[in-house]
């Protein structure tokens, strides 16, 4: 799974705050998401339980949550919002 | 034709001249090159496969034999089926342990996002060299070295500057790749197609 974000500032300050607790890891925004800064934050979807509840403080404005879904070979994005996530979670 | 090199006590890295020079000197057969230590023992295997010849090394009362053999059938028809990913002929350099000048939170991002980037695209680079604070990529705590063990997968060389890493006191928390020298870092540079500074 990926976040991006909308400025550089934002993406350093989520691996900060995540770094060491997650196995994120800082990657280039995947070429076919426009909208971001270039920065994203990779982890694993196991993860994205308590990386949304690391989160549950921060301002997600300007932040997009995204899954890769590998059908037939074909790599596609999902846009995911924060409310469905934390819903889903919930 | 077989010749013996007795590079026992030899500085780094004239055990690596020296056999280059036996080799260069022989049409076809072998060379033995006797080495005391580990990384004599690699530089000249890393000579023998820089030059595609097939060698092997022995081990014996603490000296390292290393058997390189020079002859029309060098290549193994294995070797040849073996496919890997082709691999640009281009070297990159990394001079040190971010990426650009400026500020250093944004540069070692911008590091890490580089070497991710690499190892997703085709072809790969023939070998990266780290020297100066660029070793501190290869070694303990460094972000980038998945990526870069992805990379030496698809045969890509990974070379840290040895004399950089016993500057750095980090020779002994070295995570991917090998130890080389300037001579190796000379002619892997002056070989390449392309060679990109970091």
């Amino acid at each position: 799974m990926i976040i991006t974000f909308s400025s550089t500032h934002q993406a350093i300050h989520f691996e900060r705050l995540l770094l060491g607790r997650f196995a994120i890891e800082m990657i280039p925004t995947p070429r076919d998401i426009t909208a971001s800064c270039g920065l994203s934050l990779k982890f694993e979807k196991e993860d994205l339980s308590s990386i949304l509840d690391a989160l549950k403080a921060e301002d997600l404005s300007g932040k997009q949550l995204y899954e890769y879904i590998e059908e037939k070979q074909i790599r596609k994005m999902i846009t995911i919002g924060w409310e469905d996530a934390y819903a889903t979670k919930a | 034709m077989e010749v013996k090199i007795d590079a026992r006590g030899l500085a780094c890295p004239k055990p690596v001249i020296e056999t280059k020079k036996a080799l260069e000197g022989i049409n076809e057969g072998n060379i033995i090159t006797l080495v005391d230590n580990a990384v004599a023992r690699d530089n000249v295997s890393k000579l023998a496969k820089s030059l595609k010849l097939h060698f092997s090394v022995s081990e014996a009362d603490g000296n390292f034999e290393i058997s390189i053999f020079k002859g029309a059938y060098a290549q193994s028809p294995e070797d040849m089926v073996q496919k890997r990913p082709d691999l640009a002929n281009l070297v990159i350099l990394v001079g040190k342990d971010t990426l650009g000048e400026g500020e250093r939170e944004l540069g070692e991002t911008l590091i890490k996002s580089y070497f991710y980037a690499l190892s997703e695209s085709e072809p790969y680079p023939k070998a990266i060299l780290f020297v100066n604070s660029g070793v501190k990529l290869t070694t303990l705590n460094s972000q980038v070295i998945e990526h870069l063990k992805k990379l030496t997968e698809y045969g890509t060389e990974i070379l840290s500057c040895g004399l950089c890493l016993d500057y750095y006191q980090i020779k002994d928390f070295l995570q991917v790749g090998g130890v080389t020298n300037m001579y190796h870092i000379i002619e892997l540079m002056n070989e390449a197609n392309n060679t990109i500074t970091l």
